[in-house]
C-alpha cells in the first residue's frame, strides 16, 4: 500500500515506499517504478530544490504518474522560463530556452503553475528581462513574451505584496515560522499573490476584493491553510497591499523594443512610457527589408528543419497576434521574424512568409495589416507570382474588384502557368457578375490545368452563381467524381442543391460533407442555412448554435444565425451577434451581408426610414454583384412599406444583374404585390401567374395570399371583412420579410 | 570492537562520531574497509591474482591492468534534468523560486530507521544506508547508462578520503553473497579509495590475458547492455553528499534523442545550459 509518496518535479521523479522498499518513478525509459536504496533517494533529494507530497489513502502508481507528468513539464517550463532571463548563459541557452518554454506553456495547467511562481517573486537583480523579451519576440514566442511583459510590469506591486505578506506572515504566525512558511507557500501556488499582483498592476483594486472571496472559500486552501481560516489571512493581505497601493499608486513599466539592431544578439529594450508610433515601427521594418540587398556577398542560407520550424513557430505567433487585433506586438514579433530571415533566408523565402502572414492578416479581415505585409514582399524585389495574387487577393477581399482583375490579369500575363492567378481572375470576373467571362476563364484554366480542383469548383460555383442549377450539379458531380477528398466540390453541390430548391436533397449532400469532414465549417452553416430555407428554424438554430459553438469565430455562422434570429423576431440577440459590425465600415463580402440582415432587422421592427438608410448604402456601395440584387430585393420591400410601391417595381424589375428561377419567382411575388397595390390588378394577375412550386412552399403561399387580400380571382371572390384583411396583410408582410432573407444568408 | 582513540569508549560501527566525545572518528564504510581482516583478505586476493598471472606469462599486462586501475575515477550516472539540476542548482536566479517548505517529513528522515528493512542498503550499511552515495568505477570518464546518460566525473580530492568500493553492484552482491546483516559481508570485497586497484584486479584479472592492451581495460572495468542489475561494474560508495563543485568533468551525447517535440527542445536547452555553467566553472563536457 502507498501512503505517501514524493514528487520531485525538478527532476522528472516521483519517490515513495512500499513493504519496506523504496521505489521512484520516472527512471530513464521505465514506465514501471524502480527500486532504490535510501542513499539513491537522499541523492534525489540533493538535488532537487522542491518536492510536493501525495498522501492519504492506497494512492495508486497511476495517479502518482499523472501528478509526476504534469508536475515535470510545469517545472521543465518554469525553468525554461527563467533560463531565458539568466544573463549568464550563452545567447544558444536561452533562445533555446524560450522556445522549450513557449512549446511547454500552451497547457494551459504548466501555464497557471509557473505564473503564480514568477508572479509571486521579485526577479533577482541578475535577470535580464529585457533580452528575454528580445529573445521571446524573435522566436515568435508569444506566451512567453505575455507573461514576460506581465512579470516586467508586476515588480512593483509583487514587492507590496511581499512586504505586505511578511506583515500579515508575523501577525498571524507569530511563532510557528514553519506554518507562515507553508501559508506561503500554498498563496503562492494557489496563484493567489498572482492574481493580487495583477490586479494592483493593471490598477484594478476592487478586484482584491473578489479575489479574497474567491480563493477564501477555495476548499484546498481552507484545508492547507491553518487556523485562522484562509478568508481572513487572504483579506488581511489585501488590506495591506491596498494601504501601500493607495499611497504609492503602481505605474506599471511599459516595455518596448528600441531601434533595431539586426546583426546584434544583445539587441536592447528601453522602458519608456509613451507608445512608439506605428510610423517607427514600419520604418524600422522597411529598414530591415533594405537591408536584404546589403548582405555580405559570403551569405549563404542556413538549411535544416530547425530553420523551417522555427520560422514556421514565428509566423503563427505573428497571425495570431493579428487575430488579436495587437498589431504593435505583431510588428515587434515582425520583426524578429525578419531579423531571422535577414539572417539566415534567402529573400524569396522570406517574401513567402510575409505572403503567408498576409493571408492571416486577411482571415482576420486586418486588410490594412495584410497590405502593408505585402508590400514589404514587393519591396524585395522578388518575381513570385504569389506576391502578386496575394494583393490582387486582398484587393478582391476589400471589394476593389475592377483593381483586383487588373492585377490579376497582370499576373497571369507574367506568369502564365500559375493557376492561382488564373484561378482568381476567374473568381473576380464572378464577382462582378461577368459570368459567361468567368465561365470562358475557368475552362481555359481546366484544360490547363485538368487536375486542380480549384478551378473545376469555380467553374461550377459560376454557373450555380448564373442560375444554372442543373449545368452547376452536373460541375459538381463532376468535380467530386475527380476529387473525392474535396470538400469545397461536395459543399458546393449540396448548395447547388439547396439553391434548386431541392432541401432535403441538400441536407442530405450536406450531411454527408459532414461526415466525412467533420471540422469543415462550411459543411456545418450549409446544413444550418439549408434548414432555415426549408422553414425548419428551430432545427436550423441548432445546427447554427452547435456550428458557432466548435467554430466561434466565423462570421458566416454568425450572419447566418442572425439572419434566422431576425426570421424569428429575436432581434435583441440577432444584434448581439452582429455587433462585429458596431462602428466599421463594411469591407468584406461578409461584412456587407450583415449589413444586409441589419437593415432587415431594422425593417422587420418596423423602422423602416433606418432599414431604408442601411438597405439603400449597401445597394449603392457593395461592390459584389449577388449581394447588390439582394438589397435591391430588400430596398424595394422596403419601399413597399412606405407604400412607395412604383418605385418598389422600379427597384425590383431594374436592378438585376441576374438573378436564378428561384429568386426571381420571389420578386414576381413582390412585384404582383405591389401592383395590386397600386390598382394594377390584370398586371398583378399576370405577374403573379409566374410564380408556381418551383419557388417553394412559403412564396406559393404568399401569392394565395396576395390573390385573397386584393380579390385577384374573380371566379372566388373573398368578400373579407376589414379585420380579416388586417391579419392577412400581417401575415403576408412576414412572408415577405421572411423570404428577403433567406434568399440573402 | 572499536575503541574511541580520545576517551576509550566503545564505538558503533555504523557511526561517525563517538557517543562519548562526540570525536570524529571517522567514516563508517571507510572504518569497514579499513578494518585488518578486511585488508588481509583483500590483500591476499590481490597477491593471488598476482601470483597466478605468472603461471600463464599474463604477469606484464596484469601490471599494466593494475596501474591503469590507480588512475581510475568514480562516476555517477545521471538523467538529463537530474544532469541540470545538478550542475545549476547554486544559481540564485533559479532558487528564488524553489518554495521547499522545510518540516514535512522527508523521505531520508524515514530512511534512519533503514537498518530495519530488508533493502540492500540496510544489508551493507544498516543505520546509516541514507548516507551513501553510489558511484562507479570508472577508467575513462564513462558509467553505467543504465543509471541514465550522463556520466559525472567526481574530483578526487572531493572523495578520496570517504569513498570505498565493493567488488559489484551492490545488487548483484548481496543476492550473489545471499547477506541478511552487517556480519555476514565477506571479507576482501571491499577497498579504500586508494587500494581500489586491489579490488579490481582481485575481481578481473582472470579477463587480462598477456595481450590485453590498455585501451580494452576501460570496457574490462565497466561492461554491460545498459540494463540495471547486469551491466557489471565496481560500485563505489561514497559518504555523505556533495555539491557541484565536486564535478570534475561530464561525458555525454549532445543529441536528444526521440520524445514529443516539447521534450526535445527542452533536453536541447538543458545540455546548453549544462555546457555553459561547465565552460564557465572551468569544467569540461566531454562529448561521446
Amino acid at each position: 500500500m502507498i501512503e505517501r509518496a514524493f514528487i520531485l518535479g525538478q527532476i522528472g521523479k516521483a519517490v515513495y515506499e512500499q513493504d519496506d522498499r523504496y521505489y521512484v518513478l520516472g527512471l530513464g525509459d521505465s514506465p514501471e517504478p524502480v527500486e532504490c536504496r535510501a542513499g539513491e533517494v537522499a541523492f534525489f533529494f540533493d538535488v532537487s530544490r522542491e518536492y510536493s507530497v501525495i498522501s492519504g489513502g492506497d494512492i495508486s502508481s497511476a495517479t502518482i504518474r499523472e501528478t509526476l507528468e504534469f508536475s515535470r513539464q510545469a517545472h521543465g517550463a518554469l525553468t525554461m522560463m527563467l533560463s531565458g532571463l539568466n544573463q549568464e548563459l550563452s545567447p544558444e541557452s536561452r533562445r533555446l530556452s524560450v522556445e522549450a518554454a513557449e512549446e511547454l506553456l500552451q497547457d494551459g495547467a504548466a501555464l497557471a503553475f509557473v505564473r503564480a511562481r514568477l508572479l509571486a517573486r521579485l526577479l533577482p537583480e541578475t535577470a535580464d528581462m529585457d533580452g528575454a523579451l528580445v529573445y521571446a519576440a524573435n522566436a515568435g514566442a508569444l506566451t512567453v513574451f505575455a507573461l514576460y511583459e506581465e512579470v516586467g510590469q508586476s515588480q512593483e506591486a509583487i514587492k507590496f505584496i511581499l512586504e505586505a505578506w511578511s506583515e500579515v506572515a508575523t501577525e498571524f504566525f507569530l511563532d510557528a515560522p514553519e506554518q507562515a512558511a507553508g501559508a506561503e507557500k500554498i498563496l503562492i501556488e494557489s496563484g493567489v499573490f498572482a492574481e493580487m499582483a495583477t490586479a494592483a498592476t493593471a490598477g484594478e483594486t476592487s478586484r482584491l476584493g473578489s479575489i479574497v472571496a474567491t480563493y477564501g472559500m477555495k476548499i484546498e486552501l481552507r484545508r492547507a491553510l491553518p487556523p485562522p481560516r484562509s478568508t481572513q489571512i487572504i483579506n488581511a493581505v489585501r488590506m495591506k497591499l491596498q494601504e501601500r497601493v493607495n499611497a504609492a499608486p503602481i505605474k506599471a513599466a511599459h516595455i518596448r523594443r528600441d531601434e533595431m539592431k539586426a546583426d546584434s544578439e544583445t539587441a536592447e529594450f528601453e522602458s519608456v512610457e509613451v507608445e512608439q508610433p506605428a510610423a517607427q515601427a514600419t520604418a524600422a521594418l522597411r529598414k530591415l527589408i533594405a537591408a536584404f540587398d546589403k548582405r555580405n556577398r559570403d551569405w549563404r542560407p542556413s538549411k535544416g528543419y530547425q530553420v523551417e520550424e522555427r520560422i514556421n513557430h514565428q509566423i503563427e505567433a505573428i497571425g495570431k497576434l493579428i487575430s488579436k487585433g495587437d498589431l504593435e506586438r505583431a510588428r515587434e514579433f515582425l520583426r524578429g521574424l525578419l531579423e531571422f530571415h535577414l539572417e539566415h533566408s534567402r529573400k524569396e523565402h522570406t517574401a513567402m512568409s510575409l505572403c503567408a502572414l498576409a493571408k492571416a492578416a486577411m482571415d482576420a479581415n486586418a486588410f490594412e495589416t495584410a497590405d502593408e505585409l505585402v508590400s514589404y514582399a514587393f519591396a524585395l524585389n522578388v518575381e513570385d507570382a504569389v506576391i502578386w495574387t496575394t494583393r490582387a487577393e486582398i484587393l478582391k477581399a476589400t471589394g476593389q474588384i475592377d483593381a483586383a482583375l487588373e492585377v490579376y490579369e497582370q499576373t497571369v500575363q507574367s506568369f502564365p502557368d500559375d493557376v492561382v492567378a488564373r484561378n482568381g481572375y476567374a473568381e473576380a470576373l464572378k464577382a462582378k457578375g461577368n459570368f459567361d467571362a468567368a465561365l470562358e476563364a475557368y475552362e481555359e484554366t481546366m484544360r490547363r490545368f485538368p487536375n486542380n480542383v480549384v478551378a473545376r469548383t469555380g467553374y461550377a460555383d459560376t454557373l450555380k452563381a448564373k442560375g444554372d442549377f442543373n449545368a452547376a450539379l452536373e460541375a459538381y458531380e463532376e468535380a467530386m467524381r475527380r476529387f473525392p477528398g474535396n470538400v469545397v466540390a461536395r459543399s458546393g453541390y449540396a448548395e447547388a442543391l439547396k439553391a434548386k430548391g431541392d432541401f432535403d436533397a441538400a441536407l442530405e449532400a450536406y450531411e454527408e460533407a459532414m461526415r466525412r469532414f467533420p471540422g469543415n465549417v462550411v459543411a456545418r452553416t450549409g446544413y444550418a442555412d439549408t434548414l432555415k430555407a426549408k422553414g425548419d428554424f428551430n432545427a436550423a438554430l441548432e445546427a447554427y448554435e452547435e456550428t458557432m459553438r466548435r467554430f466561434p469565430d466565423d462570421v458566416v455562422a454568425r450572419n447566418g444565425c442572425a439572419s434566422l434570429l431576425v426570421i424569428m423576431k429575436n432581434f435583441d440577440e440577432a444584434e448581439s451577434l452582429l455587433s462585429y459590425l458596431s462602428g466599421i465600415q463594411p469591407v468584406t463580402k461578409n461584412h456587407w451581408i450583415g449589413h444586409h440582415i441589419l437593415g432587415m432587422l431594422s425593417l422587420r421592427r418596423g423602422e423602416t426610414d433606418e432599414a431604408i438608410r442601411r438597405l439603400e448604402y449597401g445597394w449603392k456601395n457593395t461592390p459584389w454583384s449577388d449581394d447588390r440584387n439582394y438589397f435591391a430585393t430588400a430596398l424595394g420591400l422596403a419601399r413597399m412599406r412606405r407604400k412607395e410601391f412604383g418605385p418598389a417595381i422600379e427597384m425590383l424589375v431594374d436592378n438585376v444583374v441576374s438573378l436564378d428561377v428561384f429568386q426571381r419567382q420571389k420578386r414576381f411575388a413582390f412585384i404582383g404585390h405591389s401592383q395590386a397595390a397600386l390598382g394594377l390588378k390584370d398586371e398583378a394577375v399576370d405577374t403573379l401567374a409566374q410564380v408556381t412550386n418551383i419557388g417553394g412552399p412559403l412564396v406559393l403561399d404568399l401569392k394565395g395570399n396576395l390573390i385573397r387580400c386584393f380579390g385577384l380571382d374573380p371566379r372566388n371572390p373573398q368578400n373579407l371583412t376589414a379585420a380579416e384583411i388586417a391579419g392577412l396583410e400581417r401575415k403576408i408582410d412576414d412572408e415577405e420579410e421572411q423570404l428577403v432573407m433567406l434568399m440573402a444568408a | 570492537m572499536e575503541i574511541c582513540p580520545k576517551c576509550s569508549s566503545e564505538l558503533s560501527e555504523i557511526k561517525e562520531t563517538c557517543p562519548t566525545c562526540g570525536a570524529h572518528i571517522g567514516y563508517p564504510n571507510v572504518r569497514a574497509a579499513e578494518r585488518q581482516a578486511e585488508k588481509d583478505a583483500l590483500e591476499t586476493r590481490y597477491r593471488n591474482a598476482l601470483e597466478e598471472s605468472k603461471v600463464d606469462g599474463r604477469e606484464h599486462a596484469l601490471a599494466s591492468f593494475d596501474e591503469s586501475m590507480k588512475k581510475t575515477s568514480a562516476v555517477i550516472n545521471v538523467e538529463l534534468k537530474i544532469l541540470h539540476e545538478f550542475i545549476t542548482s547554486d544559481k540564485m536566479i533559479y532558487s528564488t523560486y524553489g518554495l521547499l517548505v522545510e518540516g514535512e517529513m522527508r523521505i531520508p528522515a524515514t530512511a534512519e530507521n533503514d537498518s530495519a528493512r530488508q533493502t540492500v542498503g540496510a544489508k551493507l550499511f544498516g543505520s546509516y544506508a541514507k548516507q551513501i552515495r553510489y558511484a562507479a568505477l570508472s577508467k575513462d570518464g564513462g558509467g553505467p547508462n543504465s543509471y541514465g546518460p550522463y556520466a559525472l566525473k567526481l574530483w578526487e580530492v572531493a572523495i578520496d578520503d570517504r569513498a570505498t568500493l565493493l567488488e559489484d553492484n551492490s545488487y548483484v552482491f548481496v543476492e550473489k553473497h545471499g547477506i541478511r546483516t552487517l556480519q555476514e559481508i565477506p571479507q576482501g570485497y571491499r577497498a579504500t579509495w586508494r587500494e581500489r586497484h586491489k579490488l579490481a584486479v582481485a575481481k578481473l584479472s582472470e579477463q587480462i590475458s598477456s595481450g590485453t592492451t590498455e585501451a580494452e581495460h576501460s570496457k574490462i572495468l565497466l561492461s554491460g547492455a545498459g540494463v540495471r542489475g547486469t551491466d557489471e561494474f565496481i560500485e563505489v560508495h561514497i559518504y555523505g553528499g556533495f555539491n557541484n563543485k565536486a564535478i570534475e568533468s561530464v561525458r555525454g551525447s549532445s543529441t536528444v534523442k526521440g520524445g514529443l517535440s516539447a521534450e526535445k527542445k527542452l533536453g536541447k536547452a538543458y545540455i546548453s545550459i549544462v555546457k555553459d555553467y561547465l565552460k564557465k566553472a572551468g569544467k569540461a563536457w566531454n562529448e561521446e
